[in-house]
């Protein structure tokens, strides 16, 4: 009889990473689905191109540094797809491209790879690019809805906006299965509306595809979001108050993009400020 | 205390330490000693072991009637079912806690107990709380089990006795949290409560009532043919244990003894029951995972009973950084288990925390 030898625990949740992040690109589909149905063939170029870019970037990268550990391609499609989905239907292709090859090569596999990253990478990918290029990245903003644009904006330039129906509908396939935590956007949500409420402002824009994207998948993100309890909740509330402050002088997409980057620098400090004390027992009985 | 060639009965007192506080050695069987050396120990060392040949009589030690309670349950060999502990028996405590929630994943054994010797249970507890002088006694049982917390409420009228339900949880098993939950379900606070367990409750009965020592532990074994709590006496080996119960059902790959969050994986099945023994479970299929990189997704944050960071503690032990180790409080980590079962990237976490605390030394 031979018999395995190891230390505790024996047991092992079955909830796996690659597991969750899968969810997290099938989640992804609804607003993919959507803008291909919407744009057709340039939407889905546009989609290709950047994922295609952050696949390739991440295969460079792992083949120059000779990497030995396995790495998972969900968190590279995520990047991809939500890179993807913030640009407008009609950019030129070689936006995307550059987008993707940022997002990898500087935003995540300089800052140690997946899970070491500081900045969300397609966030960062967005913002330098829209930086960068303005206008062949930035889209009026849209600044009405109805249950029918909700479901299917016509009027929509920015892929996400196809259908904030539809990111809706996979941000609720995350929530439901408890594949994200609350925290965060519940801190978002209260940071965004209490301000609003109070300031009089009108509430439409906050209906777009864009805003129920970061809700659900952008601030969400767990590599750079704090991983304290109270710190989550103070990042959430950071990124809603930070997008308002921007919306009352810019409009309210780059605001977004800025107030992520902003709370994900300051994720460290929130870490180490919200530190919780631990309970001391005397014997170790369990 | 005894030489090879002596004459033992069940219950004779074969071995004695030097501190007067640790609960001596009973012999498990009656016979005749053949040999004193060093076997396999189920937690991975060697122990000297006195080997007895069974004369196959089973011939008991005359009962003996208390005169000190508490002298008298260390006289008996009670040990903490918790493991190496003595039991706690501080006389200043008001309130005497049985934790009958089974809350380890696989273990079952408190409610094997209660279902089959309830007023034992019931007995032994107020023997406890007679021992230290508390007034009251609580016990703990998982709320899902409707039967048997009316069984014990019944068995328990007249007595200064609760039987609280609780929703079954890992971290049950600590017991200023198991106390805390309590009191604020019986919305009474305890001055200082005892937390004991309910097969220690059984063996207090045992030992008071009956007048016998601790020869017996009551184990749950999960993976035999047969699925079950049984009665072992001391130094019953592994092998012994599952043959009573039908046997292996394949061929055995892990063999754990106690629970498998915080239990020791056995070498081989020819260890002997010993009198922490709780449970044991046996695998067939061991697949080892490769751990991933940690994506921050704090779900070992999330559930870490002492409020730690866990992540981080495994993050700077891997790389030797014992110092910032310290100021994430690793010393106060419990080693509960409970973040390497979580972690969905695999990552062995109270694995690299206690390497750490080992780093650190003790007092640091």
């Amino acid at each position: 009889m031979k018999l395995v030898v190891s230390p505790p625990p024996f047991i092992k949740k079955e909830r796996t990473t690659s597991k969750v992040l899968w969810s997290v690109v099938f989640a992804l589909l609804p607003p993919v689905v959507a803008a291909v149905y919407l744009f057709q063939i340039p939407g889905l170029f546009v989609i290709l191109t950047s994922v295609a870019a952050c696949a390739l970037t991440e295969a460079a990268v792992s083949y120059v540094s000779k990497r030995k550990m396995h790495i998972p391609m969900a968190p590279t499609l995520i990047t991809g797809l939500i890179l993807g989905l913030l640009l407008p239907f009609w950019t030129p292709l070689w936006i995307p491209f550059i987008g993707g090859v940022f997002a990898i090569a500087i935003a995540k596999e300089a800052f140690g790879g997946h899970g070491s990253n500081i900045f969300n990478p397609a966030i960062a990918a967005w913002v330098f690019l829209m930086v960068s290029w303005a206008t062949d990245t930035l889209t009026p903003p849209i600044t009405f809805y109805d249950v029918g644009s909700f479901l299917l904006n016509r009027q929509a330039e920015r892929l996400v906006e196809a259908s904030p129906a539809f990111v809706l509908l996979g941000g609720m396939f995350l929530f439901l299965t408890r594949l994200i935590k609350l925290d965060v956007p519940v801190g978002f949500l209260l940071g965004v509306y209490l301000p609003l409420i109070v300031l009089g402002d009108s509430l439409t824009p906050w209906f777009s595809g864009i805003f129920i994207l970061m809700v659900f998948f952008v601030i969400t993100d767990p590599v750079t979001s704090p991983i304290t309890k109270r710190g989550r909740l103070i990042f959430g509330l950071g990124c809603g108050l930070m997008v308002v402050l921007y919306s009352q002088f810019a409009n309210l997409e780059d605001g977004l993009g800025l107030a992520v980057l902003l709370m994900n620098a300051l994720v460290p400090l929130i870490d180490r400020f919200t530190k919780p004390s631990p309970l001391l027992f005397e014997g170790m009985n369990v | 205390m005894v030489s090879v060639g002596d004459l033992v009965l069940t219950g004779s007192v074969i071995a004695r330490s030097s501190d007067p506080a640790v609960p001596p050695v009973h012999a498990s069987i009656s016979g005749t000693v053949t040999e004193i050396s060093m076997r396999s120990h189920p937690f991975g060392h060697s122990s000297k072991c006195v080997i007895i040949e069974s004369d196959g009589g089973d011939k008991w030690v005359e009962p003996t009637v208390a005169e000190d309670l508490q002298q008298d349950i260390l006289e008996k060999g009670i040990i903490e079912s918790y493991g190496l502990h003595r039991l706690d028996m501080d006389r200043g405590a008001d309130t005497v806690i049985l934790n009958g929630t089974d809350h380890r994943p696989y273990v079952f054994v408190d409610k094997a107990i209660m279902l089959e010797e309830r007023e034992n249970v019931i007995v032994g507890l107020n023997l406890l709380m007679e021992a230290v002088g508390a007034k009251r006694g609580v016990i703990g049982i998982n709320s899902s089990d409707i039967n048997l917390i009316d069984a014990m409420r019944h068995e328990a009228v007249g007595r200064d006795i609760e039987i609280v339900g609780l929703k079954k949880e890992y971290t049950r098993g600590m017991g200023r949290l198991l106390s805390r939950d309590l009191s604020r379900q019986l919305k009474s606070r305890f001055k200082r409560a005892i937390v004991s367990r309910v097969p220690t409750a059984r063996a207090v009965y045992q030992a008071v009532e009956l007048g016998l020592p601790f020869v017996e532990s009551y184990l749950s074994v999960y993976g035999a043919a047969e699925t079950a709590a049984v009665k072992a006496r001391i130094g019953t080996s592994f092998q012994d244990v599952v043959g009573a119960l039908g046997g292996y059902t394949g061929t055995p790959s892990r063999i754990v003894m106690n629970s498998p969050m915080t239990g020791s994986a056995q070498h081989t099945d020819s260890v002997p029951v010993i009198r922490a023994t709780y449970a044991l479970m046996i695998d067939y299929d061991v697949s080892i995972e490769e751990p991933g990189p940690c994506i921050r997704c704090a779900q070992c944050v999330d559930v870490c009973p002492v409020n730690l960071l866990p992540n981080m503690l495994g993050l700077y032990s891997r790389k030797g950084k014992f110092a910032e180790c310290r100021r994430y409080h690793a010393r106060a980590c419990i080693e509960c288990g409970y973040c390497s079962y979580t972690c969905p990237s695999k990552i062995p976490l109270m694995q690299l925390i206690r390497h750490a605390k080992e780093s650190l030394g003790v007092g640091d």
